[in-house]
């Protein structure tokens, strides 16, 4: 079970904040969200991961898949992550996706990067 | 003291999933499994049942069943998912690459390698034509 909750910030940056587990079971939910925030056109987004103290393969491959579509979607667009609990750093630099994503220690850090 | 065995079936279906996780993780606790130990194997039972039932049934295993054993040694706590799916060593494919650039990822792949990483050994083997996943976490 997660929620996400979105807000949108100034310059057009999207904030995303997940609450929860991020396994196969929510998975889908999780990257339909990110989907449906690239698809009105958010393509500047932070992903606050600071409430996820789990996430599994199928959660990165939904932020791998968002991150893609935003790249595509724009020059200027990103998804950038921000406060990953060490869990989740873990895996991040298990699968190289460390040196992928911006990440960022906190959620003003991350925001402000796209200034 | 001899072993102790624990098993568990649950429908070959992604919502099953954190039943067989719960259930593997209250047994790591209950054996003294410390929390990090804990977590690695309910990560690695989550990765290799999404498997399954992804590759293995393809999404289409609601009246199939697979079945998790947990075994207690005196050294090790040792669990094998059991499943009837095609067979089908999941070792044999070789690692994914860490330093892939962003737009050649697939997406497959790292649940083995994640499981691999976790736990402190893991085999395959095909028995009555049924794949077994065996993961051991050594007690320490």
């Amino acid at each position: 079970m997660i929620e996400i909750s979105v807000s949108g910030l100034d310059n057009d940056i999207t904030l995303a904040e997940v609450m929860g587990r991020i396994d196969s079971m929510s998975a889908n939910d999780f990257g339909a969200a990110l989907i449906e925030q690239i698809d009105a056109g958010n393509i500047r987004l932070v992903l606050d991961l600071s409430g996820v103290d789990y996430m599994s393969s199928a959660g990165l491959r939904e932020i791998v898949g968002a991150l893609k579509k935003v790249k595509k979607a724009d020059g200027s667009g990103d998804l950038r992550l921000a406060q990953p609990s060490e869990r989740v750093r873990e895996v991040l630099e298990m699968s190289g996706l460390d040196t992928i994503f911006q990440i960022f220690r906190s959620q003003d850090d991350a925001v402000n990067s796209f200034s | 003291m001899g072993n102790r065995e624990y098993r568990l079936t649950i429908p070959a279906v992604i919502s099953k999933i954190e039943e067989a996780c719960e259930h593997v993780g209250k047994i790591a606790r209950k054996i003294g499994l410390d929390d990090d130990a804990t977590y690695h194997c309910h990560l690695s039972v989550e990765e290799v049942l999404t498997n399954v039932i992804e590759h293995g049934y393809d999404y289409a295993g609601a009246d199939k069943t697979i079945d998790i054993e947990c075994t207690v040694t005196a050294n090790s706590f040792v669990i094998t998912i059991i499943d009837e799916a095609e067979p089908f060593d999941p070792l044999s494919l070789p690692d994914p690459d860490p330093n892939t650039p962003l737009l050649e990822r697939e997406g497959g792949g790292w649940g083995v390698f994640f499981v691999k990483k976790y736990m402190d050994h893991v085999s395959y083997r095909l028995d009555h034509n049924r794949n077994h996943f065996i993961m051991e976490k050594l007690l320490k």
